[in-house]
């Protein structure tokens, strides 16, 4: 009878530490995609450099990180939402989609194609941080699908507080990354100073 | 009970409906929110949850939803969620007989209920619990306001997703996490009333006279070493209140020997009346965590809500005038924990184990001896208890067909299985030797139910969600409730919605099976159910949004209680009821202006019920429930370091009294209209980051609220010393004054 309780409990335990092992994602994204990208295309024209930086198409770039299903869902989903856009501040939008190996492949790929937004996706806050160091002196508008990836280092996420929707903006990453954001945008959105 | 949906003033709504809507078909759809939408109207976009258990905008989801924030809660010193439905909320109201809140929508109030037609949900975990189906709105609602980041207030038939008590509405709570919750902050405040007379008037100021309360609550937002989306929330609160005091009767009341009737040493002989100082108290401690790691979420929760209530008749029927030893309280233990997880890019599997343990006591001491269930040769306690505990699980599968969130299927399985019980017991309260106890049951029961949603969203303009739940539950048989709605962007900003949805209340056990004294049960009692159809049209102009909406609902086999010819009383299905009318609300801000306001008229006739011999009385109207109310609200911050200003009310209109129909007054009694004004003021302390501070006052019009009060309610119709009926009070002016200290780091 002991060694069956026993059988149970180290079975119990095993669930569990497999559930925390495998615990590095939630499976609900707060804001809906769509309307991030909605917020996105209304966002751009509130960057004084936004123009200068894109050229004649703005180049989307939207990051998913290997083996993550969240992550895949929200690369799909982003890709078909994004496809809808006609422009983003009168410029017309072309999109691409990648998957993270490593951060300096990452950013010579953004400065290669001059991409002007990069589009980080669920799983990706963790790798935020090296990420923005290969990008430090890029001009690139770094995104994030929550407000995780803006507190590790994106230029902006997208939080869900009080059933609205939030900008979340790191300023000091803003600075760097040559995105001027007017003060009209700063003032509706959570600022990361 | 059963009957066309469509009779008379329905089949002119549904026309007008009809020619609106064809109206607005022939409009060429434009894809909304595309040119002219600022990046601060798209900022104020709803984002709801609680209609189809999926993220998506209020103005497409399958129900008329409307949102109360954190925000909107500390701005215009909201206390309780009873307030925040009143002031900021709109279809719904509540109205007090000084505890256990009645919550009714849009014409229908269903007086006694004890929240029972109203599910109220926070963070997924339903809050009614099985003996009663009880849920209270007051202090009590069990989540610390301090931890609410939003309220969803879900109108009309829910069960398609949520099952049994879903007949007004759902109330869906989401506390706070994240980033708004991160730190540790504290909240102290207090307020104090007046002693009032016996027609509403104030009789003192003194502060030795004064009621008041205190709440005191803590709230910890901490971010754990797991991973990225790990993080722990848990608040505690403390709520005390004592008076004030009121003024009640003197009404006289004889036992049914006919003798005078011993209201104990507080009164003479056969007089229920004077002032009561020490029967209305309040004590609620409450605490709510949720830990998060990952894909896992575990919430307890615990709550105390002990009360004694100054009035005999809603929910005291015997004690002696003002008795600290006749009380009552509630006790609740919850615990949720849900893995959600996405398996492959389209699949999302949600799994889902709570469990609750609720129990119910009352104790009434009476000097009367003939209370018990035999009488004593002193004074009796008389108790009543009520009991359950309930777990269960439940397994949600959502599958994106084509990665947009636009063709959605939810499909859900939930079994719970529930044991509940009570008795009554007699005791001799100067031996404390138990002479009775009556009804002692337990019961355990399985419920099982699925449920099955689809979204589909083929153009951005058009959102339909369709979807039913069958239920299983030995005690309301085998119910299917279906919903079908569909939003159109029928032009920029402007949404037409339609939708129709079911739903049920399966008998409690204090319906079904409860037995004491006064109360016998009846095994044979079916399901209430509702149908309804309602149709909404939203326009947005920038950060301004107004709504206007139609309804009609049809309750049926609604449960009653009626008093036998044995004395004794019985719940039975007896009537039905006809409801329809117009909702409406406005919304905006401006600058650092907000404002908002809302109303409804209705009109509700219940038909059936029953004469007690038997008989049809014909349509009637519903106690206690107004067919006018509403609410509007304003908003100032001042510039630079000053206030902010809010000034807010609540109204309603005059409304029958609970015992209109079967307490046979001359005139039928009812409670005038009313508003409720509250001014408040707030603002960071000047110098001391962190610290803000809250201070307001609110007053009431009117003197009462449409509950008899009193024995003069157990009056037979023909008693030589009947009087008007007298209606319980309401406190009438409230100051308050709230610290809060934040601290993050």
């Amino acid at each position: 009878m002991r060694g069956r309780v026993s059988h149970w409990a180290v079975t119990l335990l095993c669930v569990l530490l497999g559930l925390l092992v495998c615990l590095d994602s939630s499976a609900e994204t707060a804001v809906p995609l769509a309307l991030q990208v909605r917020l996105l295309a209304r966002l751009g024209p509130y960057d004084r450099n936004f123009k200068s930086r894109a050229g004649q198409v703005v180049n989307v770039l939207v990051v998913r990180r290997k083996g993550d299903e969240e992550s895949a869902f929200e690369q799909a989903s982003l890709m078909r939402v994004l496809a809808d856009v006609r422009d983003i501040g009168g410029l017309p939008v072309r999109v691409a989609e990648v998957e993270f190996s490593d951060a300096e492949t990452l950013a010579k790929r953004c400065r290669a194609e001059r991409i002007a937004v990069l589009y980080l996706t669920h799983g990706l806050e963790e790798d935020t941080p090296r990420l923005t160091a290969a990008l430090s002196s890029g001009d690139i508008l770094t995104v994030g699908t929550s407000a995780r990836h803006a507190e590790n280092g994106a230029v902006v996420g997208f939080a869900l507080e009080e059933a609205r929707p939030r900008l979340v903006i790191n300023l000091p990453r803003a600075r760097a990354q040559n995105v001027d954001f007017r003060a009209e945008v700063l003032a509706l959105a959570r600022l990361i100073q | 009970m059963d009957g066309p949906i469509w009779t008379g003033h329905g089949r002119a709504l549904g026309l007008a409906l009809a020619c609106v809507i064809g109206a607005l078909a022939s409009a060429s759809p434009v894809r909304a929110g595309e040119e002219d939408d600022s990046l601060a109207e798209l900022l104020d976009e709803h984002v709801v949850s609680g209609a189809s258990k999926i993220s998506e905008l209020a103005k497409d989801a399958p129900a008329t939803t409307s949102v109360i924030t954190s925000e909107e809660i500390s701005r215009y010193g909201i206390r309780s969620l009873a307030e925040a439905i009143d002031f900021l909320g709109m279809g719904l109201l509540t109205q007090d007989p000084l505890h256990s809140v009645e919550v009714g929508g849009r014409g229908v109030l269903l007086t006694s209920d004890f929240g029972n037609h109203m599910l109220l949900v926070v963070d997924g975990h339903v809050f009614n619990e099985f003996w009663n189906g009880t849920a209270y709105f007051e202090q009590a609602a069990g989540i610390p306001l301090e931890m609410i980041d939003h309220i969803e207030l879900i109108l009309g038939p829910g069960s398609v997703l949520y099952g049994s008590n879903a007949m007004i509405g759902v109330i869906n709570i989401v506390t706070k996490r994240g980033a708004a919750n991160e730190g540790v902050h504290l909240t102290a405040s207090g307020g104090l009333s007046p002693q009032q007379g016996r027609s509403g008037d104030f009789t003192s100021f003194s502060p030795s006279d004064l009621g008041g309360y205190y709440r005191l609550g803590a709230s910890l937002g901490q971010q754990l070493p797991f991973g990225q989306h790990s993080e722990l929330n848990v608040g505690v609160e403390l709520y005390h209140q004592s008076g004030p005091s009121f003024i009640w009767g003197p009404q006289t009341a004889t036992n049914d020997a006919g003798a005078p009737y011993n209201f104990g040493p507080r009164v003479p002989l056969g007089q229920w009346g004077g002032r009561i100082d020490n029967q209305y108290n309040t004590f609620i401690p409450t605490i709510y965590s949720r830990l998060t790691i990952g894909d896992l979420s575990v919430m307890l929760r615990a709550e105390l809500y002990r009360r004694a209530t100054p009035v005999q008749g809603f929910d005291q029927q015997h004690t002696d005038f003002d008795e600290e030893r006749s009380w009552e309280r509630d006790r609740w233990i919850s615990a949720d924990i849900q893995y959600k997880k996405r398996f492959a890019r389209k699949l999302v599997l949600s799994l889902r184990g709570y469990a609750d343990l609720y129990d119910y006591y009352q104790q009434t001491y009476n000097s009367e001896t003939t209370v018990c269930a035999v009488e004593t040769t002193g004074p009796c306690l008389f108790k009543a208890i009520g009991r359950s505990k309930w777990i269960g699980a439940e397994l949600q599968a959502s599958y994106d067909w084509t990665e947009e969130d636009r063709y959605t299927t939810l499909l859900g399985l939930n079994g719970t299985v529930r044991g509940v019980g009570g008795e009554t017991v007699s005791i001799e309260a100067d031996t404390n030797d138990v002479v009775d106890i009556d009804g002692r049951n337990d019961v355990t029961e399985v419920v099982r139910s699925a449920y099955i949603q689809q979204r589909v969203a083929p153009t951005e303009f058009l959102h339909l969600n369709a979807g039913a739940r069958y239920d299983a539950d030995p005690r309301g048989g085998n119910r299917l409730s279906p919903r079908a709605a569909v939003a159109i962007d029928v032009w920029d900003g402007g949404v037409l919605k339609l939708i129709y949805a079911e739903a049920f209340r399966a008998p409690t056990y204090f319906e079904a099976l409860y037995t004491s004294p006064y109360q016998i049960p009846n095994e044979d009692i079916r399901s209430e159910s509702v149908r309804g159809f309602e149709s909404t049209f939203e326009q947005r102009f920038g950060r301004h949004t107004f709504l206007v909406g139609a309804f009609r609902t049809r309750w049926s086999d609604m449960l009653s209680i009626r008093t036998l010819p044995g004395g004794v009383s019985q719940y039975d299905n007896i009537s039905a009821v006809d409801n329809y009318g117009l909702n409406a609300s406005v919304r905006g801000a401006a600058g650092s202006l907000q404002y908002g306001a809302s109303a409804v008229v209705a009109h509700t006739r219940r038909e059936g019920g029953d004469d007690g011999e038997g008989g049809d009385v014909g349509d009637q109207i519903l106690p206690a429930a107004p067919q006018f109310f509403g609410n509007a609200r304003i908003s100032y911050a001042l510039p630079n370091s000053l206030p902010t200003i809010a000034l807010a009310t609540t109204f309603v209109g005059r409304r029958p009294a609970d015992r209109y129909l079967d307490g046979n007054f001359t005139p039928p009694p009812y409670a005038p209209a009313s508003a409720q004004l509250r001014l408040t003021v707030s603002q960071d302390w000047p110098g001391i980051p962190g610290l803000s501070y809250r201070i307001g006052g609110s007053y009431t019009t009117g003197d009462v609220v449409p509950y008899v009060a009193g024995p003069i309610q157990y009056y037979e119709a023909d008693a030589p010393d009947r009087g008007p009926a007298e209606l319980t009070h309401t406190v009438k002016l409230v100051g308050f004054a709230t610290l809060r200290y934040d601290f993050s780091p």
